[in-house]
C-alpha cells in the first residue's frame, strides 16, 4: 500500500463503457478519448469509489481558445464547489467532498449540469445537441483509506441472507414533483418491483419532505398503504400494521430508493432542461430517508424479533387497514 | 557519495529540436535542462548511443555515464538508436536495486522527498509514469499524459525478466509493452502520475507505418503468451481487439482496409493497455 506522498487513483476514463446518462458515444481526437455530454443539459456518471472523504478531477478536452466551460457538478444531490483549471488542450475541474456526501451503499454519483447546449453536427449523421467533452474522471481518497476489512466472511454471509430472506426489486420508476404549500411531494411509482416473494406490479410511494421531517405513504392498488416518516433529527419512525418480516422488506425497498432515483434521471433526463435545484433536493432528500431506513434495518436485524424465524416464502401482506 | 540505488537508463539524441514560445527553437536549451535534471544523489544515469553518435555526445557532463549500443536499430528503423532492452540490461550490470529508463526528452523536477518515494515504491513493482506536458520551460502547471509511459522504475530483478527485443528508443510502444510483459507475468505494475516528469510537447514525431510497424513487433511478443492474456480479466471486446490484431498486424499487405483495421484496433489495444495498467494508478504529491 503507498503511503508517504503517494495517493491511490481511480481513473474513470469515457471511452470505455459507463454506468449513467446523457453522454453521446465516446470518441478520439488527436489520441485523446472522451464523450460528449448530450443531448440535454444533465448529464450522469456513476463511479466505484472508495468510502469517505474524497477529492474529484473532471478533465475536459477544449478547442484551441476554448474557454472552459460552465459545469455544475454534484454529488448524490449534493452541489459540490467545482474550481475551473486550464492545462493546455484540457479544462479541469477540481471538486471534494466530505464524508457525510459520500455516504450510503453503491456507487458514487455525480451529476453534470452543462450551462448551455450547443447544436454541432455529429459524425456522418444529423445535428444534435452537445456540453462539453468529458475525457476522464478521477477520484482520490482524501485521506488513507481504511485498514483491510476483516469480517469478510460476515459481510459475504450478510450479503447472501439480505438477498436470500429479504429479496426487494424497485422495478422501473417513474417520477412526478409537486409541491403543496412549502411542502415538496414526490410521487414515486414503481413497476415491476417486488416485496420478498411477492410481485408488485404497481407500486406508489408518495413522499412530502420538509424542514421538519418527511412522511411516506407506500401502497398498490388493491392492497392496503403503509405510512412512516422521519423525525426532523432523521430517525425512522415506523408505521404500523406490517408483521416484522414485512417491514423489514419495506425498509430494504425504502434503501432502495436512491438507486430508482438515478434509474430514473437515466431515462427521464435525456435531453431535458432540468431543474437541478429540485434534483438536488429529492436526491438527497432520498438517500437521507434511505439512510434511516438502512439504520432501522440493521437495528432490527441486531435486536428485533428473529430474523431466521418465519417462512420466506410466505407471500407480502399489506396491512388490512391504513395505518 | 551514497551508494547507486536507481541506475536510470536512456538514449540522448545528438541534437533535439522543440517549439518554443513565439516560434523559436527551444530543442537544445531543452535537451540539456533534461541532462542536468537526471543526476541526483544515489541516481547513476547511463545514455546507450551507436558508435556512430559518440563525436556528438563528448560535451556531456561526467554525470552522464556513455555506454556504446549493440547494433542494429538502423537496419530495423532507418536511423541510428538504441534498444531499448540493451539500455534497461546495461541498467541492470551496475547492480543497482532499482533500475528504470527515461525518454531523453523528458525533464525530472523532482526533489529528494519525490525521488526516495519513487526509489521506494520501484523497490516493490513496476512505476509505469505519465508525463506532464508544458508548452514551454517555464510552465508551472500542464496536463497529464495518461497515453504514455516516459519514465518505468522496476527492481532490478523484475527488470532481467522483461523482454524488450525489438523495441527501440523513439519508437513507439516499448513503453505499452513493457507494462504488459510485466503483468502477463503476474508482475505488480503500478500507473503514476507526478507533475515533476516533464515533457515540452511537440507534434508526434512517429507516423502511421511506423506505429503500425512497431506494433507489429508487440504482436509477435503476444503472440505466444496470448493465453495469459486471457487471464488479466481484460474482457471479451480487449480479447477480441487483441486477436483481430495477432490475424493482421503483419498483413498488411493484404490490401484494403487492413492497415485502417489495424489503426483502430491497435488504437483500442492500446487504450485497454492503458486501463489495465490505472487498475493500480497512484498520484506521487
Amino acid at each position: 500500500m503507498a503511503t508517504g506522498p503517494w495517493r491511490r487513483r481511480a481513473v474513470h476514463d469515457l471511452v470505455f463503457a459507463i454506468d449513467g446518462s446523457g453522454w453521446h458515444e465516446p470518441a478520439m481526437r488527436d489520441a485523446v478519448g472522451f464523450r460528449w455530454s448530450g443531448p440535454g443539459r444533465f448529464s450522469v456518471l456513476r463511479v466505484a469509489a472508495p468510502p469517505g472523504a474524497g477529492r474529484g478531477e473532471a478533465q475536459i478536452v477544449l478547442d484551441p481558445g476554448e474557454a472552459i466551460p460552465d459545469v455544475a457538478v454534484f454529488l448524490n444531490g449534493q452541489r459540490l464547489a467545482a474550481a475551473p483549471r486550464r492545462l493546455g488542450a484540457f479544462g479541469v475541474l477540481d471538486f471534494a467532498w466530505d464524508a457525510a456526501a459520500a455516504e450510503g451503499a453503491g456507487p458514487l454519483e455525480f451529476w453534470f449540469l452543462a450551462d448551455r447546449i450547443t447544436q454541432l453536427p455529429a459524425p456522418g449523421e444529423r445535428m444534435r445537441g452537445v456540453g462539453f467533452r468529458l475525457s476522464t474522471l478521477t477520484i482520490e481518497s482524501a485521506e488513507d483509506g481504511p485498514a483491510p476489512a476483516r469480517e469478510s466472511a460476515a459481510l459475504i454471509a450478510g450479503r447472501r441472507f439480505l438477498a436470500e430472506r429479504l429479496p426487494v426489486a424497485a422495478g422501473k420508476p417513474w417520477i412526478s414533483f409537486r409541491s403543496q404549500g412549502e411542502a415538496r411531494l414526490l410521487d414515486l411509482r414503481l413497476d415491476g418491483a417486488r416485496l420478498g416473494p411477492t410481485p408488485q406490479p404497481h407500486l406508489a410511494f408518495a413522499i412530502q419532505a420538509g424542514a421538519g421531517g418527511a412522511e411516506l405513504a407506500l401502497g398498490a392498488p388493491g392492497g392496503g398503504t403503509v405510512t412512516a416518516g422521519l423525525t426532523a433529527d432523521g430517525a425512522w419512525r415506523p408505521g404500523i400494521g406490517l408483521s416484522p418480516r414485512d417491514e423489514l422488506l419495506v425498509l430494504r425497498l425504502v434503501g432502495e430508493l436512491p438507486r430508482a432515483f438515478g434509474r430514473w434521471l437515466d431515462q427521464a433526463m435525456a435531453g431535458a432542461a432540468p431543474d437541478a435545484e429540485l434534483l438536488s433536493f429529492w436526491r438527497r432528500q432520498l438517500g437521507i430517508i434511505a439512510r434511516a431506513a438502512d439504520l432501522r434495518l440493521a437495528a432490527l436485524l441486531a435486536d428485533g424479533p428473529d430474523p431466521y424465524a418465519g417462512d420466506p416464502d410466505v407471500p407480502f401482506a399489506w396491512p388490512s387497514v391504513s395505518t | 557519495m551514497p551508494a547507486t540505488e536507481v541506475a536510470l537508463a536512456t538514449s540522448i539524441p545528438p541534437g533535439m529540436k522543440r517549439p518554443g514560445p513565439g516560434g523559436a527553437e527551444a530543442g537544445a536549451i531543452w535537451r540539456q535542462d533534461c541532462i542536468a535534471s537526471w543526476p541526483a544523489p544515489g541516481w547513476r544515469i547511463l545514455t546507450v548511443n551507436p558508435a556512430e553518435e559518440s563525436a556528438s555526445l563528448a560535451n556531456l557532463p561526467e554525470t552522464i555515464e556513455r555506454r556504446t549500443a549493440e547494433p542494429g536499430v538502423a537496419e530495423a528503423y532507418g536511423r541510428p538508436g538504441a534498444w531499448v532492452g540493451d539500455a534497461l540490461r546495461q541498467a541492470v550490470a551496475t547492480g543497482a536495486p532499482v533500475v528504470g529508463l527515461v525518454n531523453a526528452d523528458i525533464r525530472l523536477d523532482l526533489d529528494a522527498t519525490r525521488r526516495a518515494a519513487l526509489a521506494a515504491e520501484a523497490r516493490q513493482a513496476m512505476l509505469a509514469c505519465n508525463r506532464m506536458d508544458v508548452q514551454h520551460a517555464a510552465q508551472a502547471e500542464g496536463a497529464a499524459y495518461r497515453y504514455g509511459y516516459d519514465l518505468v522504475l522496476m527492481p532490478a530483478a523484475m527488470a532481467q525478466r522483461i523482454d524488450l527485443t525489438g523495441f527501440a528508443f523513439g519508437v513507439p510502444w516499448w513503453d505499452y509493452w513493457i507494462v504488459l510483459d510485466a503483468l502477463l507475468r503476474g508482475l505488480p505494475v503500478r500507473a503514476v502520475r507526478c507533475d515533476g516528469i516533464r515533457h515540452l510537447a511537440h507534434k508526434a514525431a512517429w507516423n502511421q507505418p511506423g506505429w503500425r510497424r512497431a506494433l507489429r513487433v508487440l504482436m509477435a511478443h503476444l503472440a505466444p503468451r496470448r493465453a495469459a492474456l486471457g487471464a488479466l480479466g481484460l474482457g471479451p471486446v480487449a480479447e477480441a481487439v487483441a486477436d483481430l490484431l495477432l490475424a493482421i498486424a503483419s498483413r498488411e499487405e493484404e490490401g484494403y482496409p487492413v492497415a485502417e483495421m489495424i489503426t483502430v484496433a491497435g488504437t483500442r489495444f492500446g487504450l485497454e493497455v492503458v486501463r489495465l495498467a490505472e487498475r493500480e494508478a497512484l498520484r506521487l504529491d
